[in-house]
Order: structure tokens, then sequence, then C-alpha cells
């Protein structure tokens, strides 16, 4: 397999495009074509749709599902940092490099900071669920 | 832990206008407008102290000394502080001219405002120093979502949020492409620091894919550059933001995009085929970016929107450096010469017009009709910022376009090359964007204007113009020490 | 500290008084005090420039040499900011400052009730600055530095009443006109380059070698085009008279005394090459010559008093450059000296006259001032008495080095020089008894206001009269065994010093009594005609030359020529490409190129259509012919 670097790619591209046709053509050439109303409904199965997808609904759904984020990212650098927490503080003892404490500090400084957003959500009534 | 005091300082910036949000009042907003635009402008001091510290033997001790978590992720070299001295200054910057703005055309969540451009200047100095795919990543991201809050700001404007979901969505689609790219190239070598990407595609074996991965990550770049063809979103965005906003829009993500890519992909795609690969793209990109910047600028009838594409053109320029980042010993000192001239200059241009539209409501070019007779200041400075745009000696503008050109010389643009023509096209370009930077000022200065009510220049954003003026000026001066910092410190190397 | 080491001090001064008055013109307190800025600054210079010379003689060195900082540095080529002392540049600091001194301390009175007194000043001190660069630079872009700014400042002050418009036409001709010349001074500076590699004087002399004869020829051929222009030589001279519209202090010092001799300063200077054989040294001589005789042909016919006197200067300085083309360098720069002494003196006297009688410049208009102003007149006829050569005044003496050293080298010379000199005594007596003798012709209104200037203008005209009877002890004859002073102290620089030694006493006192017998002679042809009869006796001048007198009161009608030959022509080919070729070509690509970045900015703006769906399209397709480009770009 010498040659062009990218020929691989190309045939991989070439290749790919061509089976979606052909699989395409061969199923046009092959099915019989009946058409009837249920057929070009939306779903062949399951509920047919009511209305217009279009619709205004509250945003504080969204404000929820935001803050959910805050702990969500909360715990994902959280775990990492618990188990690394305990080799760090090793590793500082043992060769004096940088001090114990500034690993947690670092942690807090960014509790902090999420916190903050946190307390300002609340603050501007974030969670209060209004009614119409 | 020293090096990082700028960073620091910005993101405290940000948590205080985030308390202060708590219970705003317009005494309050002042006072942090005040004490946020001299943090920054102090702690731009204390950046410059640490870029100078970073060429010295102290420096190099310190750096040695930092947690290894840390240097693996941040490059704490002259480059970085260089950069980080710039995230402060567009901050403090942007501080002073959206005082008036806020003030006047804003009813509420003005301290948010500007708490969010502080905390995108952080993502924009640690854009400048991420040496690791993740951090370039989180970096690009801190400063885009900070971009896509600041963007939909007046929410009640609909072109502003209009705007803003234009930003979100063209954004978010363009960092698909780039977390594409950086998963391919994390796949194929196992590794996300730079210097070991570097190191894994040191041999033969590397084939196909590492060069798709670069222009993948091209494009996600090239995005926040607004790189042709990836600009479209520029002028659409830029002309709905509110406008304080579409200055820091204008010079944050762009030069912050900027110094990553000179980073990454002369750190981490040195070699042949990856490097084949990018420089060409760059070539090509650069060319059009500016051709078609300067020349779609001419025919706007929008002062935002000429500005828009004129930054599509600096972004063109700027590429030029990077395109030579690794065949010149000057490009990244005349990247960020460019850079420090760009900022004043576009920000001064856009002080102006964010002090006109504070008074007159209005963007369109015809309503600066006679500006020189209403507001003599506002007229002579974009007099001053146009010339320095353009680029004619011997303002700072000047000084920029001649050290690239100077880095791209360096880099071998012998006659006939394919650089000189690149470099002849630069300068055509220059005098293209004479006719529309000296067009808004021949409206200024000899069309009669609709009438002849004065325009009010206010405080914070006077003084803002003003230190556009004198950093201008004053670039003539920095550069010595830019140059000097960058080329002494040992740049991107491993600490 | 010796004076030696701050060679920069000469123009400390000048400097500081320049930039005082120009960056405060109306914030000091009266207007006198800006003044006497000036007159301080230019003492000062005076004064550092006295104690330079002694510090010079004391040291024994030939040369002092200074470089503060280097100015240009591009490729191998280095030009320092650097000046240089030694005999011949300290003679011209003292000439500079000292008559500078005394015509700024004249301009006090002169200047007094002028509007813009304080550009004035400023202008001045510009001048003096200027003008010391030129004759301090080490190397010839400095000096080209000083050539350029006494050029403007020559420009600034011709149009100091800008309100005129003859004023600025004649500022605006003198400009144009030596532009000429300065091309040729650039042209040589680069030839230089080429040859020797350097512009710094020392370096240039003792690389002589590496020139070779058409080298030489060519470069002192256009500098001496140069210096044409500046020091208003055939065919150059043309601005000189008409710089008369400036005010007289500054025809004074700039157009007598100073930048007008900057040309025989440069040939001097670089006389190393002048010397070659090969140089253009001849042509210089008689260039020289005829400019002194076609110039002194002119004064004759002129009313004008101040226009005499520029005559009479053109011609001086055609005596200069007779000298330097036959290398008696010294005497070009002894006769500088005294024409700076007399010819201040007389264009002082003239300005004081011109105040008394209330602006009047038409001498057919004075007559029998004698009386009324004693000073002026008494120092008005010592000057023109030296000027005309009298023995002992500083001019006979000059003047009389210059023609024997012409009679050593070239006879047709000397008597052209002769002939000159008994019209210069004539058109000068004819000033000197149309002004202050002959009997009024003003009327009665008019004569009632003349009076005798202020003390602070006769100051300056009495020292300068006191020099100019005294002047001539700097430069005794050496050729009757008499000490001069000037060559002794030029000797290590200026290498013929002693040329007129050589000559016999008998024939340099025969010399000398052709000269004096000239001098008199015509001055007493000019007693017998103006003395008594006044306006009757130029009748009779007009009579008896007839026709050549038309010609000489209409300067020979060069002017027209020029204007004829040269000027209207390329009016014409201007006004041709202004009315066709610009509209047409340039305008034409100007505008097609315009139209086209237009067409094609109006195209690409239709593509931003603002919808969403085509912004993601381009990314996407962006990226996609990124990705198929390296693929077809293959390695």
């Amino acid at each position: 397999m010498t040659g062009h670097p990218y020929l691989q790619l190309l045939i991989m591209t070439v290749g790919g495009i061509l089976f979606v046709a052909a699989a395409m053509i061969v199923s046009w050439l092959l099915r019989p074509n009946r058409p009837s109303e249920v057929k070009a409904s939306t779903y062949e199965c399951g509920e047919e749709p009511v209305g217009s997808a279009w619709f205004q609904f509250p945003a504080q759904f969204y404000l929820i599902a935001l803050l959910f984020v805050v702990f969500e990212v909360e715990a994902a650098f959280l775990i990492p940092w618990a188990l690394k927490l305990g080799d760090f503080l090793h590793h500082a003892a043992a060769e004096g490099v940088g001090s114990p404490w500034f690993v947690v500090v670092e942690m807090a400084i960014f509790l902090a900071i999420l916190i903050l957003g946190w307390v300002y959500a609340l603050r501007k009534g974030a969670l209060e669920w209004i009614t119409e | 832990m020293v090096y990082l005091i700028p960073e620091f300082l910005l993101v405290l910036v940000g948590a205080v206008g985030l308390v202060i949000a708590f219970a705003p009042s317009r005494p309050r907003l002042r006072a942090y407008s005040l004490v946020g635009g001299l943090t920054c402008f102090g702690g731009a001091v204390v950046a410059g102290y640490l870029a100078y510290l970073a060429t010295t033997d102290l420096g190099a001790e310190l750096a040695a000394t930092a947690p290894g978590y840390l240097t693996t992720t941040l490059a704490l070299d002259p480059f970085s502080r260089v950069f980080a001295v710039l995230s402060l200054i567009v901050c403090g910057l942007t501080f002073l001219l959206s005082k008036e703005y806020l003030e006047t055309r804003m009813q509420d969540h003005q301290p948010e405002l500007l708490a969010v451009i502080a905390f995108a200047a952080a993502g924009m100095s640690f854009l400048g120093s991420a040496r690791e795919l993740i951090t370039i990543w989180f970096s690009i991201e801190l400063l885009s979502v900070c971009g896509y809050v600041l963007a939909a700001f007046t929410k009640d404007d609909e072109r502003s949020a209009e705007a803003a979901l234009k930003y979100f969505i063209l954004g978010t689609a363009s960092s698909a492409f780039m977390l594409f790219g950086l998963s391919y190239v994390y796949g194929m070598t196992g590794r996300l620091d730079l210097v070991g990407i570097m190191e894994a595609t040191a041999g033969d074996g590397i084939g196909v894919l590492l060069p798709t991965a670069a222009v993948l990550m091209l494009v996600g770049f090239g995005f926040k550059v607004a790189m042709v063809p990836f600009h479209m979103w520029c002028p659409d965005v830029y002309e709905g933001a509110p406008t304080p906003v579409t200055a820091f829009l204008s010079v944050g993500p762009k030069l912050a995009a900027l110094a990553a890519l000179a980073r990454v992909f002369s750190t981490a795609f040195p070699h042949e085929v990856a490097r084949v690969a990018w420089e060409g793209v760059l070539f090509w990109g650069a060319l059009i970016t500016m051709t078609l910047g300067n020349v779609v600028a001419i025919k706007q009838s929008n002062i935002k929107r000429m500005l828009a594409y004129s930054s599509i053109a600096h972004a063109g320029y700027m590429l030029v450096a990077v395109l030579v980042t690794l065949r010149s010993d000057l490009a990244l000192s005349a990247l960020a010469i460019y850079a420090f001239a760009y900022v004043f200059m576009n920000l001064g241009a856009f002080a102006v017009v964010t002090s006109f539209s504070n008074r007159t409501g209005s963007d369109a070019l015809h309503s600066y009709n006679g500006l020189a007779r209403r507001s003599p200041y506002l007229a002579w400075a974009w007099a001053f910022f146009a010339l320095t745009l353009v680029g004619l000696p011997p303002t700072a503008g000047f000084l920029g376009k001649a050290y690239i050109i100077m880095a791209a010389w360096d880099a071998g643009a012998t006659w006939n090359s394919p650089m000189f023509w690149l470099l002849v096209v630069l300068v055509l370009n220059s005098a293209i964007s004479l006719a529309y930077y000296m067009g808004v000022a021949g409206r200024m200065f000899f069309k009669p204007p609709a009438h002849d009510d004065p325009v009010p220049v206010g405080g914070g954003v006077g003084t803002a113009i003003g230190l556009c003026l004198a950093g201008t000026l004053l670039m003539v001066l920095a550069a010595g020490p830019i140059i000097g910092a960058i080329q002494n410190g040992a740049v991107f190397a491993l600490h | 500290m010796s004076p030696l080491d701050t060679l920069w001090l000469v123009l400390l001064g000048p400097a500081l008084g320049a930039l005082i008055n120009g960056l405060w013109p109306q914030r000091l307190r009266g207007r006198v005090t800006h003044g006497v800025i000036a007159c301080v600054a230019a003492g000062f210079a005076f004064v550092v420039a006295i104690l330079q010379h002694i510090a010079l003689g004391a040291s024994g060195q030939e040369i002092v040499r200074a470089s503060y900082f280097t100015w240009i540095q591009a490729g191998n080529l280095t030009v320092d900011f650097a000046l240089r002392l030694d005999p011949l540049s300290s003679v011209m600091c003292l000439t500079v400052t000292g008559v500078g001194f005394l015509i700024h301390v004249y301009s006090l009175g002169y200047m007094a009730h002028d509007r813009d007194y304080v550009r004035f000043f400023t202008n001045m001190n510009l001048f003096l600055t200027a003008m010391l660069i030129l004759v301090t630079a080490s190397n010839l872009p400095l000096m080209f530095v000083g050539w350029e700014g006494v050029g403007l400042c020559s420009y600034l002050l011709i149009g100091f009443w800008h309100r005129r418009e003859s004023a600025s036409r004649a500022g605006f001709k003198a400009f144009a006109v030596n532009r000429i010349g300065d091309a040729g001074f650039l042209v040589a500076m680069f030839w230089c380059w080429k040859v020797f590699a350097t512009l710094e004087f020392h370096e240039i002399f003792e690389r002589l070698e590496l020139a070779t004869a058409v080298d030489v020829r060519w470069i002192t051929l256009l500098l001496f085009v140069g210096a044409t222009g500046k020091s208003a030589q055939l065919p150059l001279y043309v601005w000189l008279p008409d710089a008369m519209e400036g005010p007289t202090p500054v025809s004074a010092l700039i157009h007598a005394a100073t930048m007008v001799t900057a040309g025989v300063y440069l040939v001097v200077r670089m006389h190393p090459l002048f010397h070659h054989p090969e140089s253009a040294g001849v042509l210089v001589a008689w260039v020289g010559a005829l400019t002194a005789i076609f110039a002194a042909t002119i004064a004759v016919g002129q009313r004008d008093i101040k226009r005499v006197l520029a005559y009479s200067t053109v011609s001086q300085l055609g005596y200069m450059f007779l000298a330097a083309g036959i290398g008696a360098y010294v005497a070009a720069i002894f006769h500088l000296v005294t024409h700076a002494f007399f010819k201040a003196c007389l264009f002082l006297g003239s300005g004081s006259v011109i105040h008394a009688c209330h602006e009047e410049q038409d001498i057919m208009n004075m007559g029998g001032l004698k009386d009324k102003m004693r000073t002026t007149h008494w120092t008005f006829l010592a000057a023109t008495l030296a000027i005309a050569g009298v023995f002992p005044l500083a001019g006979f003496f000059s003047k009389d080095e210059i023609l024997a050293h012409a009679f050593q080298a070239n006879r047709g010379l000397y008597v052209i020089g002769i002939a000159c000199a008994l019209l210069t005594a004539f058109y000068m007596g004819r000033v000197l008894f149309l002004t202050f003798y002959s009997g009024r012709r003003m009327r009665d209104q008019a004569w009632e206001k003349v009076h005798e200037s202020p003390p602070s203008m006769t100051f300056a005209l009495v020292v300068l009269a006191v020099l100019a009877v005294f002047g001539g002890l700097l430069g005794l004859p050496a050729g009757l065994g008499l000490p001069h002073f000037l060559a002794g102290y030029l000797a290590p620089l200026l290498p013929d010093a002693h040329g007129a030694a050589h000559m016999p006493a008998r024939l340099e006192l025969a010399l000398m009594g052709i000269s004096l017998a000239l001098a008199i002679g015509g001055l007493f042809a000019a007693a017998s005609l103006f003395r008594v009869r006044g306006a009757q006796g130029e009748e009779r001048l007009r009579k008896a030359l007839g026709g050549v007198h038309t010609l000489l009161a209409n300067k020979w009608y060069v002017d027209e020529v020029y204007a004829a030959v040269v000027v209207s022509p390329l009016s014409r080919l201007a006004q041709a490409v202004s009315d066709r070729f610009d509209p047409r070509v340039v305008d034409g690509l100007v505008n097609g190129v315009a139209a086209a970045v237009g067409w094609g900015s109006e195209r690409q703006t239709r593509t931003q259509t603002g919808r969403i769906r085509d912004y993601v399209l381009v990314i996407l397709t962006g990226a996609f012919l990124l990705v198929l480009g390296l693929i077809a770009l293959g390695r």
C-alpha cells in the first residue's frame, strides 16, 4: 500500500459514498411502488403530532437545567481531584516541592467561584418558579 | 504561581462584578468600572514585569519550582505574559469605553456585562499560554461562552439576540470541527501536550490523518480569528452586539486565537507533512482574508459592519506572521507588536463609534457627516486611528506592518517567491484600506452635517480614546522591549 | 573641561532660542523679551565660538571631531551626527555668530513695530542653528541638513511678509531655484558614496586615490552646481535680487554675509577634490569671474538701493569663486570674511535709510540724507570705501589678494577682475552720492519725518563699520613681507596658504597701485556725476550709455529669457499633462481599479445573506474544501 498518502482516505470516501448510493439505487430498482395515505404520514407508528412544534414554553426549564450543569462540573472536577489528593500531598511532603496546602486552596478557589455563580443565580431568582 | 497573577486578577475582577450584581446601584457600578479598569491597568504593569522576569535567570528559577501540573498545562514564557499584558489592557480599555454605554443605553445587568468581559479576558490570557489540548479547549470555550453571552446582553434588542444566536450556533459548529481535529490528534499520538505531540509525530509513520486533524483544528481557530471562509458571522454579530461588546469581540478572541494558533501549530506540527498542510492553508487563508476584508469593507454603509470587515482584513495581516513562525525568529515579535498596535487602534476606533452612538443612537456612515464641526475630538481621533489602521508611518500600525513584512522577508521572501507576492498583496491591501478609513474621515471633515448639535464625549470613553491615542503613539517606544522579551526568552521551550 | 569637548555647545543657544520663541510665541512678558532671548542666544553662540577658537589654537590640534550618535544606519552606510572643528569651520563660526549677533541686535530696533516680531526672531535663530550645522558638519549628509535648513529659513524669511504677493513669490522663486542646485549637491553626495564608500570629510580626503579623473571631474562639477544655487552664481543667480523682498536684516544676514557664502565654503571645504588637476576648478573660476562682471554691470542700472546691493553681493561672490577656482582658498575665505563685514554694514545702513524714509527704496527719491543721519552716513561711507577697495580698508586687501592670484593664474581672469573692481567702485559711489549727497529730492512732509535710527541699530552699524575699516589687518599682503594672520591660521588645512608670497614685491606693489587707481577712479567718476547733480547725473549716465542702459536696467532680460525658455514650456507641459494625461490615463487607471474593487465588494456583500444555514454551509464547504485541497496537494 504505497503510493499517494491520501489514497486510503480517498478510497474510503469514494467507497462510502458508493455504498450508500448503491444501496439506495438497488432498493429503488427492486421495491414495488404503492403509495397510500398511511405510508405518507410522519410516523407509521406511534402518536400523530398535534399542532405545530413552534410554540412557547417557560424558560425556567432551561434555567434549572443550567444550574444542574454547575453541580455537574463541580463533580467532574472534584472526583479526580479527591482521588489524586493523597498522592499529591505525599509527593509534596517527600520532595519539598510546593506547599501541601496549595492544592487544597486551589480547589477552594474553584469552589468559591462556582458557588458565587450559584448564589448569583439564586439572588436573581432563577429558582423561583413563576406561573403566568 | 507568581506568573498567574494576571489571570487571578481578571477572575477576581469578574467575581467582584458578580457580587456587585447582587445589589446593583449607580455609584457601585461607577466605582466598579473605575476600580476594575485601574486594577486591569495595574495588572498590565505587573504582567509586563512578569514578561521581563521570564527572560531572566530569576524567572527561570521561579518557573522551575512551579508545580509540575501547572507547567505542563500553561507555558509561562515571555510570549504568554506579553499576551497577558494585552488581555489586561483590552479588559481595562473595554471597562472604560463601556462606562457611558452602560449608564445611558442599558437598564439593568450592567455589572454583569463588565464581569463577563473580565472572565472573557481571563480566557484570552489562558488561551495565550495554553500548551496542552484540554487547556486550549477550555480556554477557547471560556472565551467563546463569554462571547455568546456578551453578544446577547441587550436581550430586548432583536438584533442583539439574533447576533448572539448566530454567534452561538456557528461558534459551536466550528468548535465541533476543532474538537474533531483534537480527538484525531489524541487518537494518533496518545498525547495531549503540544511538545509530546511533536515528539510523537517526529517519525515517518504518521500519514494521512495528522494534516487532516491539523486542518480541522484550523477551522475552529479560523472561526475565532475570522479567517475566510469562516468569517461569515463576523459582520452580523459585530453589527448586532452592543458596541462596547463589539469592540471587545473585535480584539479579544481574535488575538488570543492568533496567539494560540502560532503556539499550537509551530510547537505541535513542525514536521514536514503536517507543516506543509497548515502553512499552505494559512498562506491562502491570509491572502484571501486580507483581500476580501478590505474589498468588502468599501461598500458598507454601517460603520460597525465596515469595522467588522476591516478587522477581518487585519486578521489576514496577522496570519502572515503566524504563517512564518517556524521560518523566522522575528515572527512572534511581529505578531505581538501588531497585536498591541491593533488593540490600541481598533479599540480606539470603536471607542469613537461607541461615543458617537451613545449620543446619536446611529451607526450609519452618513450620520458621521460633518462630525469635525460637531465634535472635533472624535473627528481628529478617528482621523488618527484611521491613519494608524491604514499603517502610515510613523504610527503603531505602520510599525506592526513593518515588522510583519520584515519577518516574512526574513523567512525567505525572495523576488518572485510566493511569499513575495503575499507581501505585495499585503501592501496593496493597505492602499485599498485607505479608501474606506479615510472615506469616513472625509465625511467627518468635508461633508456638511445634517445639523450642528455638538456631540459631547463622555469621560470614560474620552479617556479610553486618549489612552488609545497615547498607546498608538508610544508603541514606537514599546516595540524594543517587546521584541527584547520575546527574542531573549526561551520561547515555547520546556521548563 | 575644554570647549573642544563640547562642540555642540555652539548650536545650543540658537536652537534653544528658536525653540523657546517658537513654542511660546505669546506667553512671555512683553514682545521685547522674545527679541532679547534671540539676541542672547546668538550672543551665547558667539561667545562659544570665540572660546572654541581660542581652545583650538591653544590645543595645537588641527581637527577636532566629535560624533554624538549614529544618525543613519543602512546596510554598510553609517552616517553619524558628527561635528568637526578645524580652523576653517572656526573662522566660519566666528563670522556667522559675530555678524549674526550684531544683526540680531540691529533687528531689535528695525523690527520693533512688526506684527510678527516673534516669528521673525524664531526664524532668525533657526537660521543660525542651521548655518552652524552647515559649517561644523563633519560629513556631507549632515552638511546637507544645514544646507537645506538655511534654504528653508531663507524661504521663510524672504516670504516673511507673506501678505505681500511679491514677497511670497520671491520666496518661492528662491526655493525653486535652490532646488536645482540641491539636486547637484545630492548627486555629488551619491557619487562620493559610490567612489569612496564614505561620506565623512576626513575619510574622503584620505581615500582620494580611489577616484578616477572622471569621478573627480563630475563630483566637483556637481558640487559646484550645488554651490551656484546657494551662492547665486550664473546661471542660478536670479533668485537673490528678488530675495530683497525680505526684511533688510534678513538681506544682511542671509543674503549677504552668511548663507550665500555657503557655496564658497563648500568648495573650500572640499578643496582636496577641487585641487585635483582634473577637477572643475577652472570652470569655477571662470563662472565666478563672469558672474562678477555680469552682476556688476546690472548693478549700475538699478535704482532700488537693496537691489544694487544684491547684485553687488552676487558680484562679490563671483570674486570668491574666482579665487576658490584657481586654488586661492585662503584669499576666498579672506574675502568672504571681509565681505561679511562691509556688506552687512551696507545692508544695515540701507535698512536704516529705508527705515528713516518710511519704506522708500528708490535712491532717486532720496538724496541729502548726510546731515539728517550722521552715524548711518559715516558707517555707509566707510563700508563703501571698503567694498570699493580703497587703501587701507578691508576690501582693499582681500580683493587685492584675489587679483594678485588671478594675475598669476590667468591674465584673462585678472582683466575681468579689475574691470569689475572699477565698476564696483562706480556703482557703490553712485548709491552713496545719490543717497546721502546731491541735495534732497524728497517731499517736505516726508523730509521732516526723517530721523536717525535708534541706538540698537546704530550700534551694529558702528561695530561693522569698524570691522570693515580694520578687517584687512587679518590678511596683510605676504608678498611685502607683512604678516598674513588668516593664512597662518588656516595653513594646516589649506595647502596654498602662501601662494601669493612667491610674487616679487615690486609686482605686488604695482598690482596694488592699479587696483587702488581703479577704485579711486570709479569713485571719482561717480562723484563727478552724482555728488552735486543727483538726478541730472543719472540722466547723463543714461544718455551716455544709450540702449545699453535699458539693457542694464532690465537686468539683461535674463528673467524674461528664463521665463520664455524654461518656465513657460515647463508650465505648458504641466498643463498638458494635467489636462490630458492625468484625467484619461492616470485617473482612468485609478478609477478603473476602484470600480473593479467596488464591483467585487458589491458581489461579495450579496453572499452575506444573514441566514445562519447559509453561513453553516459556508463553514462546512470551507472545511470540506480544505481537506480536499490537502488531498490534492499530496505530500
